[in-house]
């Protein structure tokens, strides 16, 4: 029995999202909460592949759950929302339905090991209270809107309430980041439409960030690897068609709450920015700088 | 009834029941089977044995051939049973000396093949002779019904149900929790279809009550325990205390004005929390009884002691107004009881993706009730909570009804308030309104007409479930509305349209405390939490426990008509309790054979209506034949066999057993 | 839906402007095989399949991703490739 969290990271989180895995791997460390990264895990096939072949689909979270449970492993978290998502319904259905489960070997690792989302473990098990206990520096940022996406929400409402979550917000509020009220923080960036039907998914990230703006949100702050890049990857083309000024950091909690808790500046990935870089520049100073604000 | 000597002798009657067992089973070889069997004298075959003929021939046989049992074979008990045990009392003979067996639901109507349902028959037919040979005579009893009734909710339903009792001679007592009675009908201000005002035909019914020699009305009142059965229950009220002596009181309403509080602080209730009120209140100027009422809870008095009492000054000479009332307790002895307490609305909070609660500007549709009302906290004027009058108005339907994730059921109301919403708010402001439907439900009587004149009064409607109520804008028009984002299924695309104001069309639920009332009453409820009926179809205002009736919302979700029909029902069901006189048990009812009891106490608590008692003197439990339903519980749980059935002795089930299976 | 989908991509019928089933089918093959997907390579094989220009119209994102280093031209593989095929139909219960 291995007392460290399985860390499954999926794809993304070694490619665009690489800023996810550096600042998760520095909070974790911060937190004193120990990691151990699967060993040769696979794809978990996201949307598109259950879309395709289902029962296929099934195999990649079955063999990625019993990889954990032979790891030992009480919990396997997954910080990609979709990779959550496939994971979690993976362990649904395969319970309901253990006839889909045969031949897989998978239903004693399904039902032995727990399927998480970062968000709720550093919510449930290190809380608000020690968060601000161990808070190290002062937020001088702006205030920010906090983005849950579709995916991790719904539908089974564990990480956090499915219509109107707010953990995020708690978790910030609690190392001193102010948060604006955002109605859609639940609202679809648009997934894979940013690549397939351009124009569809861009209008979709542009009603994001004006609607943040428009709440006098300065960033966002996301969960997810596929949603930071939508919103994070199009602001110039949104400038140019729109007419209107977007700039807005798209941060993930794992980089503010780091930064907050005292973690280097160069373990937050902040480098990998593309838009709000210069929100970034000031707001995050490296500690010999502190000094003068 | 003289009981016949001699040895068992048994008539059987095979029914054809025209087709419906004749073509399936064979009934010839059927009659010729039974008359071989052991005890039986004769055996015969018939067309129709529920019909006269049918009938006399049973009594006939019984005075020619000495039968002193008989077995009926036809079709099922719940239909007939009745019949023919009536044409066994009018033959001389004790009408428990009689087994039905149900060939028809049991074997004709259930297969295909002759051989196979003949022989099914063969085998029940078998079994009810040697199960009849060992039935006893019996007596039903009877219970004297006492003629007072009582009434629990004063609402339009009990209302109703108390002055047709009322006005049939009866004395009632009318029961209703809040400081007055009128229910949720007096806070509408038009009824649908006919837009008439509600007050005006309510209170005049109102009136009526309150001065009705026949009917004590107790508001601010709560039955807290009832004992008994059919016919003798004793009910025990709690009057909590108003602080104002009702007998006393004018109804002048000045204490209201002298009250220290010069501005009303506390919410006012009755205006869905629309409007504030003063620690001492009456809930809505028509309020029957004319009495106002100190809420404890927030009168100065009450708190700190510390009050100049302005009212009690104000009240001079009559002295109404009592602080140190206490509450009092009352016993009643009733025969029958209506159960009319009505309904809540659902609590929109329960569908946030609504904004009800977030957005101001969000409604209720009873809170726009108040908002039309003439004598509602805006006068009348449909205003939104900054005052603007509204220039787009959306009211979603179906909010907490036919909803997976709320409540499953129609609410039956909802589309036809809101189409009379609709129309009073296009009326009083002259806003764009629009309907949000699923789909639009106007059965009644003018429903459907009332529709039309919706349409032609140019009131938008949108076929859609609304998906969420938002406030993000998606372009300049938008700003500062609230957005309803809805897909148009007869148009084929999503919309989004900016109102001003959103209603939302809430269902009706059962109370939040039904279950303990239901408990108290010892009736049940269907899954979703309303009362239950005894039958769907055929007895809707019954309930399983004999002499408690139900009436209006409490049964389900319906409109004014049909609740006064149902309170009117369910009057003349207990009406014909109580002009009867008395009520007949049936005598398959459970003893115990109290040399066997040990005084375990285990019938007790597994009688699940409450009709095992311990009678202490003894150390013995002992059934109360009224309430015992005759279910077989405790018959089969005392570990000493010391509990006996009628019409269920051991010796008739093992011969019944035995004959079933004589051919296995 | 989903049935709609997969015969999309059976047929490989879709309106040229709307390449997701392509994509579909793309990150299946690529997972099926190699039990990972590479970002840059799924969406380079989408584009060459249904519509090559619109790698143009990706030019820039692709150099804001290069100078910011998340671009991954990896071709990312797993070492136990077997056991991610699902077991045989005889095993089915």
């Amino acid at each position: 029995m291995s007392s460290a969290y399985g860390y499954f990271p999926g794809c993304s989180l070694k490619g665009t999202g690489i800023a996810y895995e550096e600042s998760l791997l520095a909070l974790f460390h911060l937190l004193d909460l120990p990691l151990a990264e699967l060993d040769d895990w696979n794809c978990c096939g996201a949307t598109s592949y259950m879309s395709i072949d289902e029962r296929s689909a099934f195999s990649l979270s079955a063999r990625n759950l019993t990889l954990a449970q032979k790891a030992g492993h009480r919990d396997l978290m997954a910080p990609c929302s979709a990779c959550y998502l496939a994971l979690r319904k993976t362990q649904d259905y395969l319970q309901r339905y253990p006839k889909l489960a045969a031949g897989n070997g998978a239903l004693a690792a399904i039902r032995a090991v727990r399927v998480r989302h970062p968000l709720e473990i550093i919510y449930s098990d290190v809380g608000l209270d020690r968060i601000r206990k161990k808070v190290a520096r002062q937020w001088h940022g702006g205030r920010v809107a906090c983005y849950y996406g579709c995916q991790m929400v719904r539908p089974y409402g564990e990480v956090d309430c499915d219509t109107d979550p707010t953990r995020m917000d708690e978790l910030l509020r609690a190392a001193g980041v102010s948060t604006v009220e955002y109605p859609l923080k639940t609202k679809c960036c648009g997934g894979s439409l940013t690549g397939t039907t351009h124009e569809v998914g861009v209008r979709l990230n542009y009603i994001l960030l004006k609607e943040a703006a428009r709440k006098g949100a300065e960033a966002i702050v996301t969960v997810c690897p596929l949603c930071q890049y939508n919103l994070d990857a199009y602001q110039a083309e949104i400038r140019r068609s729109s007419k209107d000024p977007v700039d807005l950091p798209i941060l993930y909690f794992t980089q503010i709450l780091a930064w907050v808790l005292g973690a280097e500046i160069e373990s937050l990935g902040l480098t990998r920015a593309i838009a709000g870089r210069k929100r970034i520049a000031q707001w995050f100073k490296p500690a010999e700088r502190e000094a003068y604000v | 009834m003289s009981e016949p000597f001699g040895p068992v002798r048994i008539g059987v009657y095979i029914c054809h029941c025209g087709t419906n067992i004749a073509a399936t089973v064979d009934v010839k070889a059927l009659a010729e089977y039974a008359d071989l069997l052991p005890n039986v004298v004769l055996s015969r075959d018939y067309k129709y044995m529920c019909s006269d003929p049918g009938q006399d021939l049973i009594r006939q046989d019984i005075r020619d051939r000495q039968l002193n049992r008989v077995v009926v074979a036809s079709c099922s008990p719940h239909l007939h049973e009745h019949t023919f045990r009536t044409a066994l009392k009018v033959g001389g003979l004790n009408p428990f000396y009689f087994h039905m067996v149900n060939i028809r639901e049991q074997a004709s109507w259930v297969h295909e093949s002759r051989a196979q349902a003949t022989r099914k028959a063969k085998d029940l037919v078998r079994a009810a002779v040697q199960r009849v040979a060992f039935h006893q005579p019996l007596e039903r009893g009877r219970v004297a019904i006492q003629p007072d009734v009582l009434i629990v909710g004063g609402g339009i339903a009990g209302i109703h149900a108390a002055l047709t009792l009322a006005n049939a001679g009866k004395h009632v007592f009318l029961v209703e929790r809040e400081a007055t009675i009128g229910g949720h009908m007096a806070k509408f201000d038009k009824t649908f279809p006919t837009l008439d005002c509600a007050a005006c035909i309510l209170t005049p019914k109102m009136s009526a009550v309150r001065s009705h020699p026949n009917i004590t009305l107790w508001t601010y009142s709560e039955v807290t325990k009832v004992d008994g059965y059919v016919g003798n229950y004793k009910a025990t009220v709690l009057r909590h205390p108003r602080f104002i002596d009702e007998s006393l009181c004018s109804g002048c309403l000045e204490c209201i004005e002298a009250c220290v509080y010069k501005q009303a602080k506390v919410n006012d209730d009755f205006n869905m929390g629309l409007s504030k009120r003063r620690p001492i209140y009456i809930p809505f100027p028509q309020a029957v009884p004319q009495v106002p009422v100190v809420d404890p809870e927030t009168c100065i008095q009450f708190k700190s002691g510390k009050c100049k009492t302005t009212c009690i000054a104000a009240c001079g000479d009559r002295h109404a107004i009592n602080l140190h009332m206490e509450a009092k307790e009352e016993q009643i002895e009733v025969g029958t009881v209506i159960l009319a307490t009505g309904f809540q609305t659902f609590d929109a909070r329960r569908a946030p993706y609504y904004g009800y609660g977030k957005y101001p500007n969000v409604y209720t549709a009873l809170e726009v009730e108040r908002l039309v009302n003439a004598s509602g906290p805006t006068a009348g004027e449909v205003v939104l909570r900054d005052g603007r009058r509204p220039k787009a108005v959306g009211i979603v339907h179906c909010v907490g009804s036919r909803d997976e994730n709320t409540n499953r059921w129609c609410s039956r109301v909802c589309c036809m308030y809101s189409l009379k919403l609709a129309h009073l708010v296009k009326e009083h402001t002259g806003a764009e309104i629009f309907n949000f439907y699923i789909d639009m439900r106007t059965p009644g009587k003018g429903f459907e007409e009332f529709y039309q004149k919706l349409l032609s009064e140019r009131v938008h409607f949108i076929r859609g479930r609304v998906a969420e109520v938002t406030d993000w804008a998606l372009d300049s028009s938008e700003e500062g509305n609230l957005v309803i984002r809805v897909e148009d299924t007869l148009a084929g695309f999503v919309r989004r349209i900016p109102v001003d104001m959103v209603v939302l069309a809430t269902g009706l639920e059962p109370h939040a405390d039904a279950p303990e009332v239901r408990r108290l009453f010892n009736i049940s409820c269907a899954s979703e939490g309303f009362f239950l009926e005894r039958h769907p179809k055929l007895a809707p205002v019954n309930t399983f426990t004999d002499g408690i009736f139900l009436a209006g919302c409490c049964q389900g979700p319906k409109d004014i008509p049909d609740t006064v029909a149902q309170a009117g029902a369910a009057a003349a069901e207990a009406l014909a309790l109580i002009d009867a006189g008395y009520v007949e048990t049936e005598p398959n009812t459970a003893h115990v054979d109290e040399e066997r009891c040990c005084g375990c106490k285990t019938c007790i608590s597994m009688c699940p209506y409450h009709a095992v008692a311990f009678v202490d003197e003894i150390h013995k439990s002992r059934v109360n034949e009224v309430l015992c339903k005759g279910c077989g519980t405790c018959v089969a749980a005392c570990p000493s066999g010391a509990i006996r059935q009628n019409l269920f002795e051991d010796d008739q089930i093992f011969a019944e057993i035995e004959g079933v299976l004589s051919n296995a | 839906m989903y049935s709609l989908k997969r015969e999309a991509v059976r047929t490989h019928l879709y309106p040229a402007r709307l390449p997701i089933p392509v994509l579909a089918e793309e990150f299946y093959k690529m997972v099926r095989q190699r039990g990972r997907s590479s970002e840059f390579w799924l969406v380079l094989r989408m584009a060459l399949r249904s519509n090559p220009l619109m790698l143009l119209g990706m030019i820039r994102t692709g150099w804001d991703l290069i100078r910011t280093r998340r671009l991954n031209l990896r071709r990312e593989r797993i070492r136990d490739t077997a056991s991610l095929l699902p077991p045989a139909p005889t095993e089915v219960a």
